[in-house]
């Protein structure tokens, strides 16, 4: 392996991860073999790896129930646990009102009238002969009336 | 307490079926790694807390769909990666919008640090201020950069795993390593030859 393609810091990163694949990791070796430089900045990335420990919080077993609980808890919660009843009520409310809008108002409908029969319309006549006759006797009353002075 | 494979797919069965003893088992199991995990990236208890649960909920709310193709560890720490990573996000945009410091320091919480209990007073002293240090260089790095570092050098994951976990390629994870170790070993040396 020529020593420039080997020369790779990345390389040196996933071989101390041990995340070459074999062949890759062969030739990395061989090149180790014969590049000081290389060997060098192996051996200081690995000890400054080694010195990186990541630290880590004490759960007791206390805390594990506790935080158990907590989850089992919120899973057993209804979906609409939390919200505010009243909201899904205005939504209602909101949506019955928009299909009022929308749909066609039964009030603004012109009322069709059945059509009078001919019976019907004889005795609308004879009622209004009626009015007129009765309109005759006042004139003739009226008449009469002044008649007398 | 760690499940084997056979016994976490009878719990997920048995958890598909509405058996909520079986999910308590689940979550009794992984727990105690999802919370370290999430301490590990955001570097705040009750924030870790509080992406694990949700981690927990977003498995209950998909155990219908969960087929068994992957371990619920998997499955959980893609969960609890996703949320750091958005909470870590969020974080930097907040610090950068209202003008905060780094607050880096500030925000770390390393009141339930484990130390060895049989330590002196010394050493245990000495043991949180390396790991208040440590959690300072880390909190450097990028959000996906970190998720990748303690995936890899803390959880000892395997980089195609990891792939997996953070829906990355292989190469991009490997590039988001390097860098994140390329980071951390300028921040020590420059922490080492800055002035005490």
């Amino acid at each position: 392996m020529k020593k420039r393609l080997s020369c790779d810091e990345r390389l040196l990163t996933l071989y101390h991860y041990n995340e070459l694949q074999p062949e890759e990791r062969l030739q990395l070796e061989e090149h180790l073999k014969c590049c000081s430089q290389c060997r060098n900045s192996l051996s200081q990335l690995s000890s400054c790896l080694t010195d990186i420990t990541i630290p880590k919080i004490d759960i007791s077993a206390a805390d594990r129930l506790n935080f158990t609980d907590q989850v089992l808890k919120k899973t057993t919660r209804p979906h609409f646990a939390g919200k505010p009843v009243w909201g899904g009520a205005l939504i209602v409310t909101g949506l019955l009102m928009l299909l009022l809008v929308i749909l066609p108002n039964p009030t603004n409908k012109i009322i069709k009238q059945p059509k009078p029969s001919l019976s019907e319309l004889e005795l609308i006549e004879q009622l209004e002969l009626l009015q007129n006759l009765d309109l005759l006797e006042d004139m003739e009353v009226l008449k009469e009336l002044e008649d007398l002075g | 307490m760690s499940l084997k494979r056979a016994e976490e797919k009878i719990l997920i069965d048995q958890a598909q079926n509405g058996h909520d003893s079986a999910f308590r088992q689940l979550v009794e199991a992984h727990s105690e790694k999802v919370i370290q995990l999430a301490w590990r990236l955001v570097g705040n208890r009750a924030e870790a807390e509080d992406i694990s649960q949700e981690a927990f909920l977003r498995l209950f709310k998909s155990l219908s769909k969960f087929r068994g193709e992957s371990r619920i560890s998997t499955w959980l720490y893609r969960a609890v990666c996703r949320l750091a990573i958005d909470h870590l996000r969020r974080e930097r945009l907040k610090r950068k919008f209202f003008f905060v410091n780094s607050g880096t320091e500030e925000q770390l919480d390393l009141t339930d640090l484990a130390v060895d209990p049989s330590a002196s007073a010394h050493d245990q002293l000495q043991a949180k201020e390396t790991a208040r240090h440590m959690q300072l260089l880390l909190n450097t790095l990028p959000a996906r950069q970190k998720a990748v570092f303690v995936l890899r050098h803390t959880e000892d994951l395997p980089l195609k795993e990891i792939a997996t976990i953070l829906n990355l390629s292989e190469g991009t994870v490997k590039s988001h390593l390097h860098r994140a170790v390329t980071l951390l070993r300028r921040e020590l040396k420059n922490t080492q030859e800055s002035p005490a």
